[in-house]
């Protein structure tokens, strides 16, 4: 497991952009507290940069009338958040039971080899990052693979092959 | 938390341990279990704090529910039969302990040669990290020890895995290590749940959850407020305060109250020796500690044992300090004292010294010399304005701290309690989390703001107009809420203050009680050093005096008004001080002023010689001697016996300056409960005085304030002290 | 075998559309609906003996039911889609062909219970899922079928999405509510439950989506219609999610009660690569597994599941050929309850840690006889001693294939090799 304990500093100020700031404003009506909106946030955050800084933290935690530590706390128990850049393209591969079974290893073998990532790695050229998970509730046509959150299903070493070359 | 109001709560009868008790509705089984004198054990459980369930550890057995149901979190039910104690339980508890301590080090705990370890060998705390109980700073106070002896849990099964973060040792007062968290999540709770300072948190989760700040930054980074309640709160020694990390563990512990700010919080000093170990918690549990601030966490120690503090009398010979006797420093005083007894002798006394000291110092000043000259330092801004306050507590009632929680809306006025009355900003936040309107008003904005419904700023040395338009807005109210108002540091020590103060008085007393006033004073004893006579216009008791002196400002404002000052404690060196013929200081430390003076007293503080205070509620609190302190230190009250008796003038009492007068605390009982109205303001009303040049309150002034002891900047003195309040 | 009541438009083309799904007859109950009182849509959903779906199988209009009377506070549902449980799917296929029968059910279940604001928590993993879902709703606001006058009707109802981020443990229920307060998932201490004191210490119901989504049906059928389906104590049919070692994995709806061998030939296409049957887990990983033999006498049901020992759990059924080294399953088991243990309870946060650490050793060949003792006794002192059932849903299977398969770590113990590399039989 990463550390997750530390957060990344942009040094520029961060700021929801003209669309998340609506989207905010829409769903923060939805909810009777504000600090309903720390997930929501983290979302529209990682949306807009691809991942979550230290910056946009205090953002957030100001926007919502919070303290940071509560912010801090959410983004750092929820796996999803990235507290770092990916790479251009994050390939999660699920690890879990079903996709076991049926031989996600050999993809990771294969992307290892292919791309020089292994798990929890970023490529030199930032192009890859590769990403274990956990059941990812496509076990029936697993081993399942997602690249930017796009599902690939019925995974296996020629259908990786085709999918990294379609990718620019 | 367990002070909700309750209402018409039934009464319920239930079975522990074969005993049949009586419950209120709503109560937790732990709860119930303690109020019967029932022990089950519990890791995460405080009664300050809402309920966790994380530790597992007071699991216990209830009829009928399935399961192991934790006592801290389930409500008692009528007729419940519940077993906190069968050997099922107390396997399954040694199992959980097991696996707690599967992650911190244990070997001293389940060590063989435990007892002859414990009975034969020295704590040895000189190392990196901790490896076993021998080398924790909680070594004697921590949980996990007592619970092992409790469970009698003699092996753990699981090798030792240890985490390796490193200690972290830069923050001011205390260290942190993770090594030995349990992640009971106390300090987490209380940091966010009680102390509202919203520093600490859970990071990742799990298995690698970890406790920590925001950012990862420092505790200082991240706001911390360095109350210490995390210290308090943690049943192992993964937080523990620098101060006494090396003294060893303590062999006594008393209470006492705390007299560095108005509040006089209880608190407990932990001693060994002739050191003050630590301060706060008791030391045979952790439940429910007292809740202090930096101040009284952490200062007393590093004060009172600093390597600077003088402990022996000094003559100055030609600017060189000479260590003398202490019957050659009294008789040099003595000697020069006679020249210059009358109006030419003023005493300056210390806010923070008790009623007795303060007592038998302006009885020295006033039989002894013949001199009306004594006040306290700082002044006042008006010699009367503690009796103005004291005569609106005697007429309406004592307003207490916990009003803060009970009024409906509180008026903040030019205060920064966060630094300078954390308790009662404390209250405060906790007044607003419950909903109730908070409005603050200072000319700088403080932490307080973000705990506030309506902030209003007004500019430096304005306070007099947000005053007036606030009183006359809440004049024209007819009835309705409750109203506190917090009046703060800004009003009281204006150069307006005598107008401030009448302003709301006057508003107070029309109002009928709807609106009450709580009046911040900077210094534990304020309030019971004026009553009892160190003033120059009012006598012990409140008394107007017949013959009127000079107070602190104008005994320094101009030089040869007076040719020779007896002082307690530090004050800022001005011209006068230099003219002086004759400059007696009593203190704990040199300071520039010392280079003034022709004697030097060594100083016993109320730390080491008790007494009492009134604190800024109007009640008389005791304080006992923590420490002996060393041989050579004298109270105030000795001192100036000393010098009387060295003069051949008659002795301020005889025996124990602890109890200088058999007459003096029932006196100032009497004065606290009765009081007697009188007219305020009406008189006299002498020309405003500038406190300095640029009088204003700044953020120096707050240090100066709040930040002094006798008079001592403490800054200067505790560097961790220093780092907190750097911008 | 298979049955269309849930899965009805499942293979009609854009049946995600409400213009489509409304020709199929989305929506088509609320008239019914509306007409009826709301303790008798309870009364109606109780008698169809419908059971939470998403794994512990508590009667939903039961549930319901404790909802506590004029207590002057909103009463909120939230709808349970973090489907997260390992080798269970058949939420997302609602979600993603059929979210109007969702909406639909959430409806339904809203008038009954008289809430007006409803959540519905879905795992942050399903990223084009949860696009389906809200382009459904935001058609079901702009048809009128949410909002303040729903379908017309004097009955105000707001839907939110609320994301999740990557955490098993906000399926269980007050985990999920403490998630969509904002804070991080650590269930709470019951009592009090949600039903008095949940989202926003308001009454709260909590219902899987496939349980929201069997509403419409029992409502414009009738109960009886479902009860028709299924077993007398396991009505109506479920969404089957079969994976693992079989020729046709995937979603399948089945009525409760069939034999699991018979779906496993018939439905699934048996065991792969002409294999033989080594076990099968009933209904997701924290299910006790049921070995070749168990299997044959074992009916898709709750009783049979619990006559086995085992429980019906949330009907995904994970099929294991007679390669599958038992020892490297567990550990890739317990690898993930310990990835999602929130760290609250002392038991589940260490325990399963040195479970993970002990079976890792007993892999790597370094295990002994006392070590497999010491998990059993590490499944027993964390089982049911914590605030949720997480660490529960990890020791109830690891113990059963301790039991059931002790040998194959004997063999790990003994020969420091699996039993399929040691070449020994099973």
């Amino acid at each position: 497991m990463s550390d997750r304990s530390q957060l990344i500093e942009t040094g520029k100020p961060f700021k929801f952009d003209a669309e998340r700031d609506a989207e905010f404003e829409r769903l923060v009506k939805r909810y009777p507290t504000r600090e309903s909106m720390i997930l929501p946030a983290l979302w529209l955050t990682q949306e807009q940069e691809g991942w979550v800084s230290a910056e946009a933290i205090a953002y957030i935690a100001d926007r919502i009338g919070t303290y940071a530590a509560k912010v801090f706390e959410a983004a750092t128990f929820y796996t999803m958040y990235h507290l770092k850049p990916m790479g251009q393209y994050h390939i999660c591969v699920c690890r879990t039971l079903s996709c076991w079974l049926r031989e996600k290893q050999n993809i990771i073998d294969f992307l290892a080899e292919e791309i020089g990532v292994r798990p929890g790695e970023i490529s030199d050229d930032g192009r890859f990052s590769l990403e274990e998970v956990e059941c990812l509730g496509h076990c029936g046509t697993a081993p399942v693979v997602q690249v930017n959150g796009e599902f690939h299903e019925e995974m296996n070493v020629e259908k990786m092959k085709t999918l990294l070359a379609g990718l620019e | 938390m367990t002070d909700t109001i309750k209402t018409q709560a039934k009464t319920l009868t239930a079975t522990i341990d074969s005993r049949e008790v009586l419950m209120t509705e709503g109560m937790t089984i732990l709860r119930a279990a303690t109020d019967a004198g029932i022990y089950i054990p519990s890791l995460c459980h405080l009664d300050c704090l809402p309920d966790y369930g994380g530790c597992r550890l007071c699991m216990v057995k209830v009829e009928n529910m399935r399961g192991f149901p934790t006592a801290c979190t389930t409500p008692i039910a009528q007729g419940m039969q519940i077993s906190t104690r069968t050997d099922e339980l107390q396997q399954l508890r040694r199992e959980i302990l097991e696996l707690l301590l599967s992650e911190h080090p244990y070997t001293c705990l389940v060590c063989r040669d435990k007892k002859e370890c414990t009975e034969f060998m020295h704590s040895t705390r000189k190392v990196g990290t901790i490896t076993g109980c021998n080398f924790c700073p909680n070594n004697g106070t921590c949980e996990l020890q007592h619970l092992v002896d409790y469970l009698e849990l003699s092996e753990i099964r699981f090798p030792i895995v240890y985490r390796n973060i490193p200690p972290v040792k830069d923050n001011p007062f205390y260290e942190l290590d993770y090594n030995l968290c349990i992640l009971c999540g106390r300090c987490v709770r209380i940091c966010n749940e009680e102390r509202y300072s919203e520093v600490l948190a859970f990071i990742n989760r799990g298995n690698a959850a970890l406790v920590g700040t925001a950012f990862d930054e420092t505790q200082k980074e991240a706001g911390c407020e360095f109350c210490g309640a995390c210290i308090d709160v943690c049943p192992t020694g993964s937080l523990s305060e620098k101060m006494g990390k090396w003294v060893g563990q303590p062999d006594s512990s008393k209470d006492t109250h705390c007299s560095f700010c108005g509040i006089g919080c209880r608190m407990t000093v932990n001693t060994k020796g002739k050191r003050i170990v630590n301060v706060g918690p008791e030391p045979e549990s952790r439940h429910n500690p007292h809740q202090l601030c930096m101040r009284g966490k952490f200062i007393p120690g590093d004060m009172l044992h600093h390597p600077d503090r003088v402990t022996r009398p000094h003559i100055n010979r030609q600017g060189k300090w000479l260590e003398v006797s202490w019957d050659q420093a009294l008789d040099v005083i003595a000697e020069n004292l006679k020249k210059c007894s009358g109006d030419q002798f003023g005493l300056i006394g210390s806010a923070h010294d008790s009623i007795e000291n303060s007592f038998v110092l302006q009885k020295f000043t006033r039989q002894t010399m013949r001199s009306a000259n004594v006040d306290l330092s700082p002044a006042t801004p008006y010699p009367e304005l503690i009796r103005d306050i004291h005569d609106y507590y005697a007429s309406s009632g004592h307003v207490t701290i916990n009003d803060i929680l009970t009024a409906d809306s509180i008026h903040v006025l030019g205060a920064m309690t966060q630094w300078s009355h954390a308790i009662i900003e404390n209250r405060i936040r906790k007044a607003y989390k419950a909903g109730k309107q908070v409005l603050v008003a200072a000319s700088i904005p403080t932490r307080t703001v973000e705990f506030s419904t309506d902030y209003q700023r007004y500019g430096k040395g304005c306070e007099h107009i947000h005053l007036h338009r606030l009183t006359s807005e809440l004049a024209k109210e007819k009835g309705g809420e409750r109203i506190l108002m917090i009046v703060g540091d800004e009003i009281i020590n204006s150069d307006r203050a005598r107008d401030n103060i009448n302003n709301l008085l006057h508003l107070a007393t029309r109002s009928n009680n709807r609106v009450r006033l709580l009046f911040l004073l900077a210094e534990g004893n304020r309030y019971g050093a004026t009553l009892a006579g160190m003033n120059p216009v009012l006598l012990p008791g409140f008394a107007a005096a017949r013959k009127k002196g000079l107070d602190t400002a104008k005994m320094l404002g101009r030089p040869k008004a007076i040719s020779a000052i007896h002082l307690i404690g530090d004050l800022p060196v001005g011209p006068a001080i230099k003219k002086l013929k004759f400059f007696v200081q009593h203190n704990m430390f040199f300071t520039p002023a010392s280079k003034f003076a022709d004697v030097f007293l060594p100083l016993a503080t109320t730390w080491e010689s008790g007494g009492h205070l009134v604190n800024l509620e109007g009640s008389l609190l005791p304080l006992s001697a923590m420490v002996p302190g060393e041989d050579q230190l004298m109270t105030p009250a000795g001192a100036v016996n000393g010098i009387a008796m060295h003069m051949g003038r008659k002795v301020l009492f005889a025996g124990s300056a602890s109890n200088p007068d058999r007459q003096l605390i029932p006196l100032v009982e009497q004065t606290l409960t009765r009081g007697r109205k009188r007219q305020t303001g009406a008189t006299e009303s002498p020309e405003p005085r500038s406190r300095s040049k640029n009088g204003r309150l700044t953020g120096k002034t707050l240090q100066k304030h709040h930040f002094h002891y006798l008079g001592n900047s403490l800054p200067d003195l505790v560097p961790d002290l220093a780092k907190v309040l750097e911008e | 075998m298979e049955v269309k009541i849930l899965s009805a438009k499942f293979d009609i083309e854009n049946s995600h559309k409400l213009e489509v799904a409304k020709e199929h007859g989305a929506y088509a109950t609320l008239e019914k609906l509306f007409a009826m009182e709301p303790a008798d849509v309870i009364e109606e959903v109780k008698k169809s003996g419908l059971r939470g779906r998403g794994g512990a199988g508590f009667p939903a209009g039961v549930k319901w039911s404790f909802l506590p009377k004029d207590t002057g506070k909103p009463v909120y549902l939230a709808v349970n889609s973090d489907e997260s449980e390992p080798a269970t799917f058949k939420d997302r296929y609602i979600l993603v062909r059929d979210p109007h029968m969702l909406i639909e059910g959430i409806i339904i279940c809203c008038y009954a219970i008289g809430c007006h604001d409803t959540y519905i928590y879905i795992r942050g993993e399903y990223t084009s899922q949860v696009r389906i879902l809200q382009q459904a709703i935001d058609e079901a606001y702009e048809a009128g079928y949410l909002g303040d006058t729903v379908a017309g009707r004097d009955f105000k109802l707001e839907v939110t999405v609320h994301r999740g981020a990557g955490a098993y443990v906000c399926g269980e229920e007050t985990a999920l509510l403490e998630s969509i307060e904002g804070k991080k998932g650590q269930p709470r201490s019951k009592p009090p439950f949600p039903a008095v004191v949940g989202l926003y210490d308001c009454p709260t119901i909590i219902n899987n989506v496939q349980s929201i989504a069997s509403l419409p049906f029992i409502i414009d059928q009738g109960a009886e219609a479902y009860t028709a389906y299924g077993t007398e104590k396991s009505a109506g049919t479920h969404l089957f999610g079969i994976s693992g070692h079989v020729e046709k994995p995937g979603m399948y709806e089945l009525p409760l009660g069939l034999p699991v061998l018979d779906v496993l030939d018939k439905v699934a296409g048996g065991v792969w690569k002409g294999r033989k049957l080594k076990g099968v887990i009933p209904g997701g990983s924290s299910t006790p597994v049921l070995t070749a033999e168990e299997a044959k006498t074992a009916t898709l049901d709750y009783e049979s599941m619990a006559e086995h020992g085992t429980m019906f759990g949330s009907g995904g059924i994970v099929v294991l050929d007679d390669t599958v080294d038992i020892v490297a399953l567990v550990k890739n088991l317990i690898d993930f309850y310990h990835h999602e243990s929130c760290g609250q309870c002392t038991p589940c946060r260490e325990g399963l840690g040195w479970m993970l650490k002990i079976t890792k050793k007993i892999l790597a060949g370094g295990g002994s006889s006392e070590d497999i003792d010491l998990l059993l006794e590490l499944c027993d002192n964390i089982e049911m001693k914590t605030v949720c059932v997480l660490s529960a849903a990890c020791t109830m299977p690891v113990r059963s294939y301790l039991n059931k398969f002790r040998h194959e770590f004997e063999a790990y113990v003994e020969k420091g090799a699996s039993l399929q590399a040691a070449g020994i039989q099973g």
